[in-house]
């Protein structure tokens, strides 16, 4: 597949995730934009910090297995990166960064959500609004390494990315994943009438509906 | 022999400019100030010291400060004095990994002197204890004109 194809189909999947609920547009300015009845998602802003420090709470005292160095695998200040949060009444109840690299691939870490608000998908919505970023940054691979947050590195799958084992410069464990192109261009040919796969699962799921469907 | 009773603040910061200023400005606000080059320093004093507050550069030779970190708690434990990262990284993920792993404020430089005391005196009262919820921190985070 040529450059050009490549980045074809690149947009191609763009516009279908155009579909994920939640997002941030590109270029998004920190206008928050509602996620739910009383969740808003939004950039990360600096004068966020002592909130999301408040969200990890004394979990930083338990961090002692290298396994959990998630960010080690890269030098500070290389690559751009950007930051989302979910909040409620001022309070942040969940948070995630994606972080580009040359490449075209995008790291996704430091997926938290507020243990009082499990079972809400925070996590699934924010991981969603950086795997969109990822993709509109022409991102072909992902790498997620949240590698206990099942639901989400499903939810990636569902939206069209093959899953692979991945290791970091240190040897830690995450989920790599590549963006299907031949499978999507498949798809976006042949079916424009079918909904895109992200489409379905954040909506339907709370309404009742497979959120395989379009699997 | 007098007991010197000052709250005590290490500094480790490879930029030998950064650490003067850092020094004069809590030096004139009362403090006992020891400073060091790199991250093993760093490593070194808070495992020799007592020290009420450490501010660590994110960026030094040898440990980063998110290492120092994790080193001095590998080996104090729960005994980890608190912990700001001053970094000149407009980094989301410095900032994260800095809130994930106990630092108790992320401080960016261009610091002003007020914003840096802020800092070490909410440091030295709340402990190893996180800030409370969103803008409650007494340090500013956001850049402005100070210290380099």
């Amino acid at each position: 597949m040529s450059g050009g194809q490549q980045a074809h189909a690149v947009r191609k999947v763009g516009q279908m995730l155009e579909s994920i609920p939640h997002h941030q547009p590109k270029n998004a300015t920190a206008t928050p934009r509602a996620v739910d009845d009383d969740v808003v998602c939004r950039l990360y802003r600096a004068e966020d910090w002592p909130g999301v420090r408040a969200l990890f709470g004394e979990e930083g005292m338990a961090i002692q297995d290298a396994a959990d160095d998630e960010t080690h695998d890269f030098p500070f200040g290389e690559g751009v990166d950007v930051g989302w949060v979910a909040l409620t009444d001022g309070k942040i109840i969940g948070v995630v960064v994606a972080r580009e690299r040359a490449g075209h691939v995008a790291y996704i870490s430091h997926l938290k959500e507020h243990p009082d608000w499990k079972g809400r998908e925070i996590a699934i919505r924010l991981a969603s609004i950086a795997l969109r970023h990822a993709l509109e940054q022409d991102c072909l691979k992902v790498v997620l390494y949240s590698v206990s947050r099942t639901d989400v590195a499903a939810d990636f799958e569902r939206a069209g990315l093959l899953p692979a084992g991945g290791y970091g410069r240190a040897g830690h464990k995450h989920l790599d994943f590549y963006l299907d192109l031949y499978r999507r261009l498949d798809r976006t040919e042949q079916a424009s009438a079918m909904p895109p796969a992200t489409e379905i699962h954040l909506h339907d799921q709370s309404e009742g509906a497979s959120p395989r469907a379009a699997d | 022999m007098a007991i010197d009773h000052r709250h005590r603040i290490l500094i480790a910061d490879d930029d030998p400019s950064i650490r003067t200023a850092l020094r004069a400005t809590l030096e004139a606000e009362g403090y006992w100030v020891m400073d060091v080059v790199d991250g093993r320093e760093a490593i070194e004093a808070l495992a020799r010291e007592i020290v009420d507050v450490a501010i660590l550069d994110l960026a030094m030779p040898h440990f980063d400060g998110l290492e120092v970190l994790k080193e001095v708690r590998r080996v104090r434990g729960m005994t980890v004095p608190p912990v700001l990262i001053l970094t000149a990284y407009d980094s989301v993920t410095a900032a994260m990994e800095s809130a994930r792993r106990g630092a108790v404020d992320f401080l960016r430089k261009p610091i002003t002197p007020n914003a840096l005391c802020a800092a070490v005196r909410q440091a030295i009262v709340r402990g190893g204890m996180p800030l409370s919820g969103s803008g409650d921190g007494a340090a500013q985070h956001s850049p402005d004109n100070g210290l380099q």
